[in-house]
């Protein structure tokens, strides 16, 4: 007799149906986001629980709730996938009410398509436009009207890891191009791997414009970040030589091509690489002593460059875009922006949050974070130029990345090839 | 008194007397060899998921295969609470199995029809089922979007439920029609003559005795189903009361490069437990298909 019993399949069986009925009874609890009313605000977001943007958010989406009684309805997702979230349920009229995320290349369309609202009036409105940096506001500030409210900001100097260098026999941060070619061949005398990069992700990309700005003045570096003519300006076309340069004089760490930004952190976090272009958003996470052997500083001057000071990126990052959705309860975003806004709030992102704001100096006061990297990181803006942060400018679409990439593998290429990839990435 | 009888000296064979002293040819130990470098390949990874998961972030880093356990458990229960892994795995859990039940239903009758049918509808059929390998799994995921839209069914996870099993039904229809094309016909006309209808040969006979490619089917749907990523995300939405594990995890990759891998590491053993347990439970069986194939060549 044939029998359809074993074992293993009723356990099999009565973990399917185990499972089909939690499903069931906690269906009803699924989405009810896109039905909420005037007393929930709902927020895709990019801080993300664990980080200290997160952390502090949730705790401050909580401050907002007690306080006015209207709940904060938080989404979290991956920064790399946020963009194609949002965008999917825009599809569907069911966009989130706001998105905290950068203005970037993923994002700089929103506006554009009307897939997010102009904030202007808004921001003049509720008082905000007044609070906000002005250079904050003119980057968040499209053809079609300002993209979203400009929140957080950064800087993004060099990391130089003093303890490392020391031991190498370099006692000062290089203060030229030469000095940190001499550096690298000192660190990689005893067994220190130098400069780490992002080679494999976003941080090339940024990398590649840092060094073409090393010979290009901020109204042609927008130019070319635009329209693409690396190989048209001679000046473009030094800063990749330069690049190119570094790789084959051994600045890098080996492989360096292979690395994503995690790892590039990681390399320096675990003093597996001597120095680390990277922005104030790692300031809370390095260990602590990495954090106290760690120097801020700009990328050292290139001689007959654009600039005589070191350099590096400072920007604005993190803003609240707001969707057709939040429009409709336009009173509850009112109350929810104007919180965030609000001088207490404000401060408690420095000293709690640690992050540097787009906001005026005097709305901040003497409020300093409790860790050291920050303020560092607030000590290196008289010493350095701060370059045209290209993010606003490259268009949508077009990626460095995997150029980027391939460069830094190839040894020997010059900028006068590699301009040419980089052109391509222009000619859609 | 032994009554037993002498026995006979039974000569050893001849050729493995020859071979003796050359067992160890370089040919089987470069085999050898081979298979112990290949079953590191697989076993180093799971053993760097396992251990990061008990390590701090730097060590994670600086000591990727050293055994420190420097953090206990607590990565394991932080990720679990920060990431509220409880509701993730019941929405998981939800989508796979109904899924997994739904595409079963779907393709074991539809499988039985196409091994036992041998007209050119049925043949026509079968390609159909065969052409479905032909679309890439990302070239469908907007069409599917706009479905989803459509039907009213965005941001729930029973769309899911029905588009897991569609997706999954070209290979397990084509895997199971073999499988089931190999059971005796005779078997189904006794049952025939002594009375059985369609649906009880189906149940009495066709079932029991295709159990390994069922489930193979489930083990492999379980995966793909448990693992699937874009689509939930996209469709079902990261709102932490429906999203799926897979949809909560890389949210632990930070904004900016910060991403602490011992908690990712704790997070992913969470999620490839269900994925151990299905398969011990379903293994046996799989094993049994897969030898069925080898024999029957």
């Amino acid at each position: 007799m044939i029998r359809f019993s074993s074992t293993p399949l009723r356990l099999a069986a009565l973990l399917t149906t185990a499972a089909i009925a939690a499903g069931a009874l906690t269906a009803c609890s699924g989405d009810d986001a896109a039905e909420t009313d005037n007393q929930t605000l709902t927020i895709l977001s990019s801080f993300t629980t664990g980080n200290a943007t997160g952390d502090h958010f949730n705790k401050i989406a909580k401050d907002f709730t007690a306080q006015t009684g209207i709940q904060v309805d938080v989404e979290e997702a991956n920064t790399n996938d946020i963009a194609n979230t949002y965008e999917a349920s825009k599809l569907a009229d069911e966009e989130r009410d706001l998105v905290i995320l950068n203005l970037t290349p993923d994002t700089t369309d929103w506006l554009p398509q009307g897939q997010v609202v102009d904030v202007k009036k808004y921001m003049d409105e509720w008082g905000v436009t007044d609070k906000v940096v002005p250079e904050a506001l003119k980057y968040w500030t499209q053809d079609q009207g300002v993209a979203g409210f400009p929140y957080t900001g950064f800087n993004w100097p060099i990391w130089y890891n003093m303890d490392l260098l020391k031991q190498a026999g370099v006692t000062q941060v290089p203060a030229t191009v030469d000095d940190l070619i001499a550096a690298a061949t000192k660190l990689r005398a005893a067994k220190i791997p130098p400069m780490v990069l992002g080679g494999a992700e976003w941080p090339v990309q940024n990398f590649i414009t840092w060094m073409v700005q090393q010979f290009v003045k901020p109204d042609e570096a927008q130019q070319i970040f635009s329209k693409g003519g690396y190989c048209a300006s001679p000046g473009a076309v030094q800063g990749l030589d330069l690049l190119g340069k570094l790789r084959d004089s051994g600045v890098f760490v080996d492989n360096v091509q292979g690395y994503t930004a995690d790892q590039m952190t990681s390399a320096y976090f675990s003093g597996k690489a001597a120095m680390m272009p990277s922005g104030s958003w790692s300031y809370t996470e390095a260990p602590p002593a990495i954090a106290s052997a760690t120097e801020l500083a700009g990328f050292p001057v290139s001689p007959g460059g654009a600039y005589t000071k070191p350099t590096a990126f400072q920007g604005h990052s993190n803003g609240f875009f707001l969707s057709p959705n939040g429009e409709k309860k336009i009173a509850s975003v009112e109350k929810f922006i104007k919180f965030m806004y609000d001088q207490p709030t404000l401060q408690g992102w420095v000293s709690e949050g640690s992050q540097i704001m787009s906001v005026k100096n005097d709305i901040l006061g003497s409020v300093t974070s409790t860790q050291p990297l920050v303020v560092k990181g607030n000590e290196v803006s008289p010493k350095v130029d701060y370059l045209l942060l290209p993010d606003n400018y490259i268009p949508s679409g077009t990626d460095y990345t995997p150029a980027g990439s391939e460069f830094l593998g190839k040894k020997g290429q010059t900028g006068a090839e590699f301009c040419k990839t980089l052109d391509k990435l222009y000619q859609k | 008194m032994d009554n037993r009888a002498p026995r006979p000296a039974v000569p050893a064979p001849r050729g493995r007397r020859r071979k003796g002293p050359n067992r160890f040819t370089p040919g089987l130990l470069g085999s050898y060899a081979l298979v112990l470098v290949y079953a590191l390949t697989l076993v180093l990874p799971l053993y760097w998921l396992f251990i990061s998961a008990f390590k701090s972030q730097l060590d994670a880093v600086d000591a990727p295969f050293a055994p420190t356990f420097s953090s206990g458990f607590d990565n394991l229960t932080r990720v679990w609470d920060l990431l509220n892994l409880g509701d993730a795995m019941v929405n998981s859990l939800y989508i796979t199995a109904a899924s997994l039940v739904v595409t079963l239903v779907i393709a074991i009758p539809a499988a039985y029809a196409l091994a036992r049918s041998q007209g050119r509808i049925a043949t026509l059929f079968e390609r159909i089922y065969a052409m479905g390998f032909l679309i890439p799994g990302f070239a469908a995921l907007v069409p599917t979007l706009l479905l989803a839209i459509q039907l009213g069914m965005f941001h729930t996870r029973e769309f899911m439920i029905l588009y897991l099993p569609a997706s999954a039904q070209p290979l397990a229809v084509i895997l199971l029609t073999q499988f089931m094309r190999t059971v005796p016909q005779e078997l189904e006309e006794s049952a025939t003559i002594d009375g059985a209808g369609r649906f009880r040969v189906l149940r009495s006979i066709y079932l029991p005795l295709t159990m390994p490619g069922i489930a193979t089917i489930s083990i492999l749907n379980f995966i793909s189903f448990w693992n699937d990523y874009l689509y939930t995300l996209v469709i079902v939405g990261p709102n932490a009361k429906v999203r799926t594990l897979q949809v909560a995890l890389p949210t632990l990759q930070g904004n900016q490069g910060i991403t602490d891998y011992a908690l990712v590491c704790a997070g992913t053993l969470i999620s490839v437990l269900p994925v151990f347990l299905v398969y011990a439970v379903l293994n046996r069986r799989m094993e049994n298909a897969l030898v069925q194939g080898a024999l029957k060549g």
